[in-house]
């Protein structure tokens, strides 16, 4: 036995051979790449020139790119807790057994379902200033006298944040419920028994012990979050004012609109670290807590 | 191994050469395009054009690739950056200084016909010449004027609109007549809204970019005539209340669907606005008038207007430029511009089918008058960013900035911009 | 004993009570904006532009849901996002499965590091990505077709499934394979017939979000796909909101169309979802 741990042993390896491989020809050339474009001026094809930090030092002197990180901050923070807050609390209400429930689950999830171009298209045309059906009851209530641009008004991040809040709960939602059957039954028999009650058992109990099940899900769902384009850029398109202007969309044009490609690569590769960093703190606070 | 794959290879080769031999009289071609218009309105037509000329050469193929305008410039450089173009591609205005710089773009100079180019004004070829390379062979123009309800102007006893003066005036009677707005605006930073909002701010006399004599490059963007038409343009909606609601984020679709529905009576356009209005709402034919955009009253106002010719670059990786150039004539040749034209409000380019009746009605009347007026497209090679620079500034305007902090902006971005290109 | 009972069924009570209250407010959440979506789609070209107009619909009208049939062609759209979906469901699945057996059951150098580049995978904000996939797919003759869309799609959904399998894995006691082992058996014949069939609902929900994330994806299949033929359900509806025309109630009732297999493909899954949940290892 111990002759066999001092060798090396293979079969570890070959396990996971499938998804390092896949991963590496796929994801790590495209990243390199990128990285690569970073400390270059160029513009894809015949112009190629070594410009080393440049790109990066002028995101950081040039306001905009730090100031839509710092907006992605806000917006990320919003999102993730709406989505912790929304999505702990309907597992909660889905958790038991109950009449109706598999129907309540069922309709719960559509948002996850629905494409992300759908979802954006689908509030843009609710809000819409002219004839979106948002204005039209609210002026039917009287609570509104006129048409109201929604998505032009310093509401607009709001808005976006609730409908990213939307789209995206269910995730949360059913790695929260799968969480909560993974805790075995017998453990809230015994904390029913020594008095616990049901917010006590829920926080010294369920939160623990579910953690490592939600944990990934909670941090890549910050990182995606944090990166997210499509709805963003069909609801509100960075707008107004630069209100909702995140570092994707910043990116999207720096690369698309402009032609910057170096400096686009270099936002990308900030956002990589900061997205990086984000996940290591949150880590380190999951498992302090543990 | 490799000695097996060399064999199998040098066969196919000789294969190839030979078949290529024996099909030289009737050699069969692929064309492949990259249209933007498969997804809009004007697909059917465009694929009938394609159909008509692969009866009329059998040898041919067309093949169009589907894209989004949206997604247009991306998808090139994409493919521009793998060594994989298609045979052409459509050519977005604000996308032609950065193609010709990736060198991307064959000179159609080399394939168009003496005849067909012989054809067009000089405006549509200083238009599509950029550095003396023919950037893309023209197939339709959409020149920008202004598109007004000429029912509602004779209701509201308005001659003509010649000054700005008149169009604020105008869109004031509309908001009355029509009982909801006057003025539809693109107020939205998508590249469309930015593409009216210049030539408005142009009737000011302002150019955003221009080279002087010692090739440095210098704005108008910070004097006090650009204030002026930026401060006149929101007004409009800030002061008069005669455009609809939520201006910032009102697109190119979405303004023609207004003035389709007769909610306004007023937009800045392409003549295509007048097709897509006409398909939508098909009462509106012969109450659409046109006029070439008003001037300022300002001393330097002036009447001004970008062509928008529009067509397909050869790329470099086109193994048949001289087929692909006489397609690309057939489709803007008299017969099919002229029902595509009529059709759709995107108007030949040659002076021949421009000359046919359906475009001498009320409708197109300022569009052919502007023509006069064409400005060529800007040869700064970010004048993207540089649209996106007074796009922010209108947009924040819209949304609540003052000129002061807008102005400011604008000032900060030019300036820096200016001078990473006056280096 | 039996004054406890009882508060403790009228605690239960209130509990019900409570959980269906924010269940009612959870599902009117979602169904207003869907009903309103389902609104649009049967209202008429005209109706949907008037200002301020009437909140139903005058008359119902079927026209839009002919029109994605008829004037494009959905039936193709649907295959091919069927066809690319469920190969990159698939072959997730299974290289997840792999990974999480593999990193639970053994410690082997570079584990820690490999879970992290896992995740790292996921940091870099995938625009940036456009240029060199296609570049990639293009060496290996796979751009333009739904076999290179379906290899980019895996590498989205690879990592998430991974750490769920692994996840899922942590929960399961080694003793169970230990005692296999003991038995005999081989590690992969421990990891397909032991194992598997305990992990089921990590596999269930990791099949529900790979398919959900193949599904909706735009803008990858946007750029990577040109020819017609090989367009997917969700590009198809984006390019409804064209640059020159929008078609709200198409849009509408094509978004509807395209929502259904996954609303079937959950309801169907969510059987063994359950089942799975419940029957789950942890006793």
């Amino acid at each position: 036995m111990t002759r066999n741990k001092n060798k090396f042993n293979i079969t570890p390896y070959l396990f996971i051979f499938p998804v390092f491989v896949l991963l590496a020809a796929l994801v790590i050339y495209p990243i390199c790449y990128a990285l690569y474009l970073s400390v270059m001026k160029t513009n894809l094809t015949n112009k190629w020139e070594f410009v080393g930090v440049a790109n990066y030092l002028s995101i950081f002197k040039d306001g905009s790119m730090v100031k839509s990180l710092l907006t992605t901050f806000q917006f990320t923070v919003v999102v993730v807790l709406g989505h912790l807050v929304l999505g702990t609390i309907l597992a909660l209400a889905l958790n038991k057994k109950r009449p109706g429930v598999n129907a309540f689950r069922t309709v719960l999830i559509i948002p996850w379902l629905l494409p992300d171009v759908v979802v954006a298209l689908l509030f843009k045309w609710i809000f819409n200033a002219n004839y979106g059906v948002f204005n039209n009851i609210l002026i039917r209530l009287g609570i509104l006298e006129k048409n109201q641009a929604w998505l032009s008004t310093g509401l607009a991040f709001v808005i976006l944040a609730a409908v990213c809040i939307w789209k995206g709960y269910a995730l949360i939602m059913v790695n929260m419920m799968a969480g909560f059957q993974s805790v075995p039954e017998d453990v809230y028999e015994a904390a029913k028994l020594d008095g616990a009650s049901p917010v006590q058992t829920f926080f010294r109990i369920t939160v623990p012990m579910i953690r490592p099940v939600i944990s990934t899900a909670v941090i890549l769902d910050t990182v995606w979050w944090f990166k997210h384009y499509t709805i963003i850029k069909l609801l509100t398109d960075g707008g107004p004012n630069n209100a909702t202007s995140t570092v994707s969309i910043t990116i999207y044009k720096e690369a698309f609109s402009y032609h910057n490609y170096g400096v686009a690569a270099a936002g990308a590769g900030v956002v990589f670290v900061v997205c990086w960093l984000i996940s290591k703190i949150m880590r380190r606070v999951m498992d302090q807590n543990a | 191994m490799k000695r097996k794959l060399a064999a199998v290879l040098s066969v196919s080769m000789l294969a190839s050469l030979f078949s290529g031999v024996a099909a030289n009289a009737e050699e069969e071609i692929t064309l492949t395009i990259m249209s933007c218009l498969q997804t809009e309105d004007e697909a059917e037509l465009e694929s009938a054009m394609a159909e008509a000329y692969m009866a009329e050469h059998p040898n041919v193929t067309i093949e169009f690739i589907s894209v989004a305008n949206n997604d247009l410039d991306a998808q090139v450089t994409t493919m521009a950056a793998s060594n994989d173009l298609p045979d052409a591609f459509f050519m977005n205005c604000a996308f032609m200084s950065t193609a010709l710089d990736m060198g991307i773009v064959a000179d159609a100079n080399d394939y168009i016909s003496d005849e067909f180019k012989a054809d067009l004004s000089e405006e549509v070829i200083n238009y599509c010449t950029l550095n003396d390379t023919l950037m893309f062979i023209p197939w339709f123009q959409i020149p920008v004027a202004l598109i007004y309800r000429a029912d509602w102007l004779e209701q509201a006893g308005i001659e003509k609109i010649e000054t700005m003066d008149d169009f604020r005036e105008a869109a004031k009677s509309f908001t009355e007549i029509s009982g909801n707005y006057g003025f539809s605006m693109v107020g939205a930073r998508n590249g469309s809204g930015e593409a009216r909002f210049s030539v408005y701010a142009k009737a000011f006399g302002v150019d955003e970019v221009w080279q002087n004599e010692d090739g440095t490059w210098e704005s108008d963007l910070t004097s006090d005539k650009f204030k002026t038409a930026l401060q006149s343009f929101v007004d409009l909606d800030l002061v008069d209340g005669v455009v609809p609601a939520g201006a910032s984020e009102t697109a190119y679709q979405d303004a023609v669907t207004y003035f389709a529905n007769e909610q306004t009576g007023l937009i800045i356009s392409g003549s295509n606005a007048v097709g897509a209005i006409l398909n939508r709402n098909p009462e509106l034919a012969g109450k659409l008038g046109s006029v070439p955009i008003p001037a300022a009253t300002t001393e330097e106002g002036r009447h001004v207007t970008n062509l928008q010719v529009s067509g397909y670059t050869i790329t470099t990786a086109c193994e048949h430029p001289e087929e692909m150039a006489d397609f690309l004539e057939f489709m803007a040749g008299y017969d099919n511009a002229v029902s595509f034209g009529s059709a759709t409000g995107r108007i030949p380019v040659t002076n021949s089918a421009l000359a046919d009746e359906a475009f001498t009605g009320s409708e197109y009347i300022g569009f052919s008058e502007c023509m006069q007026y064409s400005l060529p497209y800007s040869t700064f090679p970010a004048y993207a960013e540089v649209q996106d620079i007074f796009g922010e500034a209108y947009n924040s305007m819209l949304t609540g900035s003052s000129l002061d902090d807008a102005v400011a902006t604008v000032d900060g971005r030019i300036t820096e911009l200016l001078g990473e290109y006056n280096q | 004993m039996h004054k406890k009972n009882k508060s403790l069924s009228r605690h239960k009570k209130a509990e019900g009570t409570l959980s269906y209250f924010v269940l009612v407010l959870g599902a009117c959440m979602v169904i207003l904006p869907v009903l309103w979506m389902v609104i649009t789609a049967v209202k008429n070209d005209m109706e949907i532009y008037q200002m301020n107009g009437r909140i139903l619909p005058v008359e119902v009208s079927f026209i839009s849901f002919v029109r994605i049939w008829r004037d494009y062609d959905f039936a193709l759209y649907f295959r091919n996002s069927l066809l690319v979906t469920a190969a990159a469901v698939l072959v997730s699945l299974i290289a997840s499965a792999l990974t999480g057996y593999g990193a639970t059951r053994f410690e082997f150098k570079g584990k820690s590091a490999f879970l992290s580049f896992i995740l790292m995978t996921q940091m870099f904000p995938s625009i940036m990505l456009l240029v060199p996939f296609y570049k990639i797919l293009s060496i290996y003759g796979l751009s333009n077709s739904l076999v290179g869309l379906c290899v980019v799609y895996i590498s989205f959904t690879i990592p998430f499934c991974s750490w769920m399998m692994v996840g899922y894995y942590r929960t399961i006691p080694v003793e169970i394979d230990e005692s296999a082992a003991i038995d005999g058996a081989s590690s992969l014949q421990t990891f397909i017939r032991i194992t598997l069939p305990l992990v089921r609902p990590g596999l269930v929900s990791s099949a529900i979000y790979a398919f959900i994330t193949c599904w909706n994806e735009y803008m990858f299949a946007a750029i990577l796909i040109m020819n017609d033929k090989m367009k997917t359900a969700a590009v198809a509806i984006a390019e409804m909101n064209g640059y020159y025309r929008i078609a709200w109630n198409d849009m509408m009732a094509a978004s509807l169309v395209a929502s259904v297999p996954l609303i079937i493909a959950f309801i169907f899954m969510q059987k063994s979802f359950i089942s799975g949940l419940t029957a789950g290892a942890v006793k």
